[in-house]
């Protein structure tokens, strides 16, 4: 029975000889199309060209942590971030399924976080739209304004859709999603509430890249708003986020966390650190 | 993502290769993606290659708004003859070359 060593360093080893071989299909494709690519681009063609574009990325970026070519992580940075920088193009309402999943992918690997658009079945009407400016909630029986931070902000006169909070970091970095518009919400609220209950979520501001890890906390905004998503005082203010005629977008999508090891917060990364950990 | 040449055909003997080369479903993950990106270029070059300029572009406009993957299919056989028998073909042929390359790193 091979010891384990032996079997991580044949994988390393075969993972390295798919990539080269993937890395030189890929090269040939794009040499061989690129005035079609180019021209795909320029009008404006995104999810064609962004999914080659991924397949290239995913992989290549996948063996850097072998690699002891520093030109190839400067390399892979540059494609990641090129790509980041394309991923702002294919943003828009009412992405399908498709388009929500290469979003999650890009951004799984810039944040080095694993992400999805359906988490166990479930998914949001839309992982993209305006999100608006919450106040604070009550965190539990007793909370006050004077106790939390950014009290400018104020806070709401009842508790969020979920009551008390397990800790102050979730209703610090809270979100508000429109659970009362998911389809089923009204048949199967019951099952749904719990699961949905303060579900960890990444939230990403597209205009600057900042993300941040969040939890479900709260139902709304009413759809008449016109937005689809509301941050806490903390969340907005982290990403630089306003509510009124300044309102932007964002993406929410949910993070994969079986064993709840990703801290609530700002989420700071380094290209070196992508590079060495992707 | 499931790539369209998907909706016709799946390999088989590689999935088997790779998990005869590590126990860790993570690991086999990762090297079946690089495998499926990696014949989705391929594929990809073979409809490119059958189509003209202007066909291409549509193509590429098609792929972005089909509903399904199971359309872009429909939609090739417009333009493609037995574009099924081709892409089938195609996959066929890049599937050995991977598997060429996984055996020339297990004899190494």
């Amino acid at each position: 029975m091979p010891d384990q060593n032996y079997q991580q360093n044949h994988f390393n080893r075969l993972k390295i000889a798919l990539e080269s071989h993937h890395k030189k299909v890929v090269e040939d494709f794009q040499l061989r199309h690129s005035r079609t690519l180019k021209k795909a681009k320029q009008h404006g063609l995104t999810l064609a060209s962004t999914a080659i574009l991924a397949g290239s990325i995913l992989s290549s970026s996948s063996g850097s942590l072998h690699t002891t070519n520093p030109h190839s992580s400067v390399q892979q940075i540059a494609n990641l971030n090129q790509f980041i920088d394309h991923l702002n193009t294919l943003l828009k309402d009412s992405m399908n399924e498709q388009e929500n999943n290469v979003v999650a992918q890009a951004l799984s690997q810039k944040f080095g976080l694993d992400l999805a658009a359906n988490l166990d079945g479930h998914h949001l009407n839309e992982i993209y739209g305006y999100i608006g400016a919450e106040q604070h909630l009550y965190r539990w029986q007793g909370d006050t304004l004077s106790l939390h931070n950014l009290q400018r902000a104020g806070i709401a006169p009842r508790q969020g859709a979920f009551g008390d909070f397990d800790n102050t970091d979730q209703e610090k970095y809270y979100v508000a999603v429109q659970l009362q518009e998911l389809p089923d919400w009204n048949a199967h609220w019951s099952t749904l509430k719990p699961w949905y209950r303060y579900r960890k979520v990444f939230v990403y501001n597209p205009d600057n890249q900042k993300g941040v890890v969040a939890v479900i906390g709260d139902a709304g905004p009413a759809k008449f708003t016109g937005k689809t998503f509301g941050g806490s005082p903390e969340v907005m203010q982290y990403l630089n986020r306003v509510d009124g005629s300044q309102k932007g977008k964002v993406v929410i999508l949910f993070i994969k966390d079986d064993e709840n090891k990703i801290a609530l917060g700002p989420v700071k990364v380094s290209d070196l650190n992508l590079a060495l950990n992707n | 993502m499931k790539y369209f040449y998907e909706e016709i055909t799946e390999i088989h003997e590689i999935p088997e290769l790779i998990k005869s080369s590590t126990d860790n479903a993570d690991e086999q993950e990762q090297l079946l993606e690089i495998v499926r990106s990696t014949i989705h270029h391929k594929v990809l070059d073979l409809i490119f290659r059958e189509l003209d300029v202007v066909q291409q572009q549509e193509f590429l406009e098609y792929i972005e708004t089909a509903d399904n993957q199971s359309s872009v299919i429909d939609k090739l056989k417009e333009w493609i003859s037995d574009v099924e028998q081709k892409i089938l073909l195609k996959v066929k042929q890049a599937e050995q070359e991977i598997i060429e390359a996984i055996k020339e790193e297990n004899q190494m």
